[in-house]
């Protein structure tokens, strides 16, 4: 059976999910650090209990039994009942590899395949046997209260009981009565009773209306639970999440007149939606519906029933989520991108407004175009900033692939992260994921030694790799720095001639810095034999092409026996392309900074001809030229640019050196007019792939310019300029 | 040329309420007028600057800023095998969207919209230049008239450009 990926139900599920899932990978490596964080653990479990949910009610029955299986165990480790172990974790984060594989299927359209069923044995064993006896502390406390969990909040395999279709019968066939479930059911929990009393109803009514803060509640005297750790989490989780606020609403709701309205009844259930993934309103979304109206009253009386308050951490938080659902949208990029393209072409009428104001003189003109100069510049910035995310994102997978190859290659690593938060376009987190994923597998592999070599060289047994991004005026700086064996210049000296990939006079004349660069030549893999891992010399090369195509540098700096350090520098978004204008022809055109290393004034007298080629001698080396101006009247038509005969050269020129893999390479432009910020263009489909351009532009003035894309420039004319 | 229009113009009103009509915008090249189907026409621009492209296929005259977006301007003469001439204050740029693109299409003016019956259009006569006729969809004869509707995907095509561009 095939599932409709194209259904927005299943679209919603599978994103979710894939974050879920992305967010559990590092949640689980953390956690063998930290066995015994309980929030770890909290939002583990949650993480199971949310896919299982959706699993349940797209009937994904294979995600839901191993969905089920581990949610069961973590309910025990966050109850104190189990520990974690490293057998357990074994076969937990195998868990979540099948999970993984079962997604990819679901997305290719697929249906998902069973797990393995010695996994799901496994797993069951764990939870039923374990390896470490009952948490000493709880004691038999936990043991009643854990007890109820798993029945109400997770049936077997997404099946819904019969109580609880009843109940969810009940509370379809009288909406009216909704807001009376909850309350049944909490004081039910509460107060051992069958029936709420109108009285019980009104107080708990009036706690919630309006003051959702409420911590503890008079009139529910039950006994304070022995679990005030969890308590105070719990308590603490309810102030924070914000849910207080939706409490007081439904409380109000409620009042205003005992019964729901449709819209509230509405409301009800999108609330629920958000954390249940029950699309819609049938009663299939079993757990959100049954456990959300539970919760509703909760901050208002958290500490009054043990066991909700321990289920209670859980769905606040994933409540917490919802409540942070229902306040974003998903947008497509692409409208982004237009508001994106009204807001540069705002900017352009300011800046013709700007101009006339200057021409006109009219001083009431002033301040209403100051004004709307200042709304622009913040309209712009806001705009930009919708299509930031965290680093985060892409950060969040390397804590599962450091363990793992670490694991698989025996090594013992470890994995520091900062700057997580440190935002950026969303095109550029994506582009970065692939690029980065092989840098710090290559630092796994190739950087840090085994721990026999680190203490033979007396280095502490354990690796670090240090992951860090921050942002750095326009760009952000990554940093990625491992501890490891470092590179030896001369080692990859040899290699390079080995590989017959450089002559050994120019490898000789290589610095330091030059051989470092060498890793990322085509073809240049320093590893003696190839692993899984990394090393079969396309990475490097591939590396630093998708980084130069983001407009980034790549530099990278080693020491023999301390360690290496790659630095990634890139635009803080891909929308906005610092660029150098210049002049050919009396037209402009925009030159990528990212590659732009200097700038000089072109002396025809210190230029050469070298094997029919100009160059021009610089600090005593010799560098080719590159006129740009012959290379558009050479291939341009007859109708574009003027024909000159190439004689209508201006009497100064100007060099802008650029370096290309090791080449510095001279373009001569007529005339350098600055640094602009320009919003990139890409030409319309009859021009796509044209060689030498990127792209084009829209000036301050109106006009259009070309963005010139210099590897492809000089890789499709080099030859013939 | 305006005498033409005036004719084809009195002609439409005359036949307006009979069967299945289209509307077309006329435009003319070279003293025949042509004419795009009104629902692929974007808009109707009066010559502005437009920047060349270094590398560009030489049908196409280069790119122009249309309120932020950049938009290929071709050259429509070129593509019907004729003379280029240099624009004057009556050159236009259409701008026509097909399925998959945006693109202007340089004319030497612009008229009106006619409507056209569908019984009117007759197939392409083997009359002409090969290039021309590649792209029409068909004519429409009114007295001496003749109406040539262009069929807008395919004078876009880049297949079809490239071929023209190798001969």
């Amino acid at each position: 059976m095939g599932i409709d990926t194209e259904d927005d139900i299943v679209q919603d599920f599978l994103v979710e999910s894939r974050e879920i899932l992305d967010a559990l990978g590092g949640q689980l490596v953390e956690l063998e650090q930290r066995g015994d964080d309980r929030e770890l653990l909290n939002a583990v479990f949650r993480g199971f209990h949310t896919i299982k949910g959706g699993a349940g009610f797209l009937a994904l029955d294979p995600l839901v039994d191993v969905c089920h299986r581990t949610e069961d165990l973590f309910n025990l480790l966050r109850n104190g009942e189990r520990q974690v172990t490293a057998e357990l974790m074994d076969h937990v984060l195998q868990a979540l590899d099948v999970v993984n594989a079962q997604f990819d299927r679901l997305e290719a359209g697929e249906h998902p395949e069973e797990a393995p069923g010695e996994l799901l044995r496994a797993l069951e064993q764990l939870a039923e046997t374990g390896t470490v006896a009952t948490g000493g502390t709880v004691g038999g406390q936990v043991e009643s209260l854990a007890e109820p969990v798993p029945e109400e909040a997770h049936p077997e395999s997404g099946d819904i009981s019969d109580d609880e279709f009843e109940q969810l019968l009940d509370a379809l066939e009288e909406p009216e009565s909704r807001p009376a479930s909850p309350r049944d059911e909490s004081a039910d929990d509460a107060m051992g009773d069958d029936e709420i009393s109108e009285d019980e109803f009104e107080a708990i009514l009036d706690q919630l209306h309006g003051k959702g803060r409420h911590q503890g509640i008079p009139e529910q005297d039950v006994p304070e639970p022995d679990l005030p750790g969890e308590q105070a989490s719990n308590a603490g989780d309810s102030g924070d999440s914000g849910d207080s606020g939706d409490a007081g609403d439904s409380g109000d709701a409620g009042r205003d007149d005992d019964l729901i309205t449709e819209d509230e009844f509405e409301r009800l259930l999108d609330e629920l939606h958000g954390k249940g993934r029950g699309p819609d309103t049938e009663p299939v979304g079993e757990t959100a519906r049954h456990k959300q109206p539970v919760d509703q009253p909760k901050p208002g009386k958290a500490p009054a029933q043990p066991t909700e308050s321990a289920a209670g951490a859980v769905e606040d938080k994933a409540r917490a989520a919802a409540s942070r659902t229902e306040t974003t949208v998903r947008v497509d990029t692409a409208k982004l991108d237009d508001i994106m393209n009204l807001v540069g072409e705002l900017v352009l009428v300011r800046n013709r407004l700007s101009t006339l104001r200057q021409q006109v003189g009219d001083e009431r003109l002033g301040p209403a175009v100051g004004d709307l100069e200042l709304v622009t510049s913040d309209l712009q910035a806001a705009v930009m900033q919708t299509r930031m995310q965290p680093i985060k994102k892409v950060f969040g997978r390397f804590p599962r692939l450091v363990r793992d190859l670490a694991r698989g290659l025996g090594k013992s690593i470890e994995l520091e992260m900062r700057g997580e938060d440190t935002d950026l376009d969303k095109n550029l987190v994506e582009a970065l994921a692939d690029p980065l994923i092989h840098l710090v597998r290559n630092s796994c592999d190739h950087g840090i030694e085994s721990p026999e070599e680190r203490k033979a060289a007396g280095k502490p047994a354990t690796g670090r790799i240090t992951l860090s991004a921050e942002q750095e005026g326009d760009h952000i700086l990554l940093i990625i720095a491992d501890d490891g064996k470092g590179m030896d210049p001369d080692a990859l000296r040899r290699k390079v001639v080995e590989k017959g990939l450089m002559d050994p006079e120019t490898a000789a004349r290589l610095d330091d810095t030059d051989c470092f660069n060498l890793i990322f030549m085509p073809g240049f893999s320093t590893k003696e034999e190839i692993s899984d891992v990394s090393g079969r010399g396309v990475g490097m090369d591939v590396v630093k092409t998708r980084i130069s195509q983001l407009n980034g540098t790549v530099d990278i700096s080693s020491q023999l026996g301390v360690g290496t350090t790659l630095r990634i520098k890139v635009p803080l978004t891909l929308a906005i392309l610092p660029t150098l204008m210049v002049t050919l022809d009396q037209r402009k055109f925009a030159l990528p900074m990212s590659v732009v290393k200097e700038i000089f004034e072109l002396d025809m007298s210190r230029t050469k001809e070298v094997d029919g080629r100009r160059v021009v001698m610089v600090r005593n080396k010799a560098m080719p030229l590159f006129f740009l101006d012959r290379w558009i009247r050479r291939i341009n038509n007859a109708h574009a640019f003027g024909e000159e005969g190439g004689d209508g050269r201006p009497q100064s020129q100007q060099v802008v050196t650029v370096v290309l893999g090791h080449q510095p390479i001279g373009f001569v432009v007529d005339e350098v007019l600055g640094l602009e910020e320009v919003v990139i263009k890409p030409l319309g489909a009859m021009l796509q792939g044209l060689p030498g351009l990127a792209g084009s532009t829209i000036t301050g003035d109106g006009r259009i310019s070309l963005i010139i894309d210099i590897p492809s420039l000089v890789k499709s004319y080099g030859g013939m300029l | 040329m305006a005498e033409k229009q005036a004719v084809i113009r009195q002609q439409d009103a005359g036949q307006a309420d009979a069967g299945v009509a289209n509307q077309w915008v006329t435009f003319s090249l070279a003293e025949e007028t042509y004419g795009i189907d009104v629902m692929r026409v974007q808009e109707v621009l009066p010559m502005s600057e437009i920047a060349p492209v270094p590398g560009a296929p030489p049908y196409v005259l280069g790119i122009i800023n249309l309120r932020g977006n950049v938009v290929t301007v071709i050259d429509t003469r070129m593509r019907f095998g004729l003379e280029s001439r240099e624009t004057d204050s009556a050159s236009r740029i259409v701008v026509i969207e097909t399925d998959t693109q945006v693109a202007g299409i340089l004319v030497d003016s612009v008229a009106e919209v006619v409507s056209v019956q569908a019984e009117e259009v007759d197939a392409a006569p083997n009359v002409g230049n090969e290039e021309s006729s590649r792209y029409i969809y068909g004519v429409v004869s009114r007295g001496d008239e003749l109406l040539i509707l262009v069929d807008v995907n395919k004078l876009l095509t880049k297949e079809e450009w490239q071929e023209v561009a190798s001969l």
